[in-house]
């Protein structure tokens, strides 16, 4: 194997999950919930800062859910986000994701 | 594992998101937070869509979604970053960042390619699929960046 095969080969290490598939599934879970007007002047509000306040990508998921979270009333949906979002932060070993939240915009993170 | 528009969304991504994110890794040439921002809007994309996914390859389905979102992209001026937060990055980035500076010497299209060939093992119709490129111009630009990157490595 000549030196570039070798680094190819090399290069085809696996990216560890770490809560991708879970954040990912959060934010599906977030949109595909039929919005009220309410919810929907909310997510308008935080759609730009997706990729600019939140770029990364587990806080872009979890602003989605937090607002749903924040503004829904079906209990349902809500507990279904929460549980999502809880699963997604408690796999990220390096960051509080509800804390950041809470603390930053006073999102009510409890479930009913 | 065959994958189907039937197949639950969240295996799909198990199964897609490493080698998703290490190609766009490697094309956006190292950028682990925007990789993980296109890979997520890529998944979104083919979520959307999935209802129309006849069941042909997964990997190509999503690639070809991925491509496009990065060309998409990268038209775009990127974001900036306001308020930073600190995230240890899952990116096996010591190991990747031997390849981006062996791919310095490409081109977009070159890299691109390399990428898809070399690194993912995607035929050269798959190619043809991701890419919309001419079969003709698929062989011809990896030959050359081939040569391009030998010569790198010689120099180097």
């Amino acid at each position: 194997m000549d030196k570039l095969d070798n680094i190819f080969k090399n290069a085809q290490a696996e990216i560890p999950d770490n809560g991708f598939t879970a954040m990912l599934m959060a934010r599906i879970e977030a949109e595909k919930i039929q919005p009220d007007a309410q919810t929907i002047m909310m997510l308008e509000k935080l759609k730009p800062k997706r990729f600019t306040v939140f770029r990364n990508v587990a806080i872009s998921a979890a602003a989605c859910a937090a607002a749903c979270i924040f503004v829904i009333k079906s209990e349902p949906a809500q507990n279904r986000i929460i549980d999502l979002a809880e699963n997604a932060s408690a796999k990220i070993a390096s960051i509080d994701l509800k804390g950041d939240f809470i603390s930053k915009f006073n999102f009510n993170f409890q479930k009913k | 594992m065959k994958i189907t528009n039937r197949t639950p969304f969240e295996t799909v991504v198990t199964e897609f998101q490493s080698p998703l994110r290490r190609y766009l890794y490697y094309l956006t040439g190292g950028d682990a937070p925007l990789s993980d921002d296109l890979a997520q809007e890529t998944f979104i994309k083919a979520f959307t869509n999935w209802h129309t996914f006849r069941g042909e390859g997964a990997k190509t389905y999503l690639f070809r979604i991925a491509y496009r979102t990065f060309i998409d992209a990268t038209r775009k001026q990127r974001p900036q970053t306001q308020i930073p937060l600190t995230m240890e990055s899952s990116y096996p980035i010591e190991q990747f960042e031997i390849l981006n500076e062996t791919l310095a010497p490409l081109d977009e299209k070159e890299r691109t390619l390399i990428l898809l060939s070399c690194v993912e093992q995607l035929s050269h119709s798959e190619i043809v699929e991701v890419t919309a490129l001419p079969l003709g111009s698929i062989k011809t630009t990896l030959r050359r960046a081939k040569d391009k990157l030998k010569q790198h490595l010689q120099n180097g």
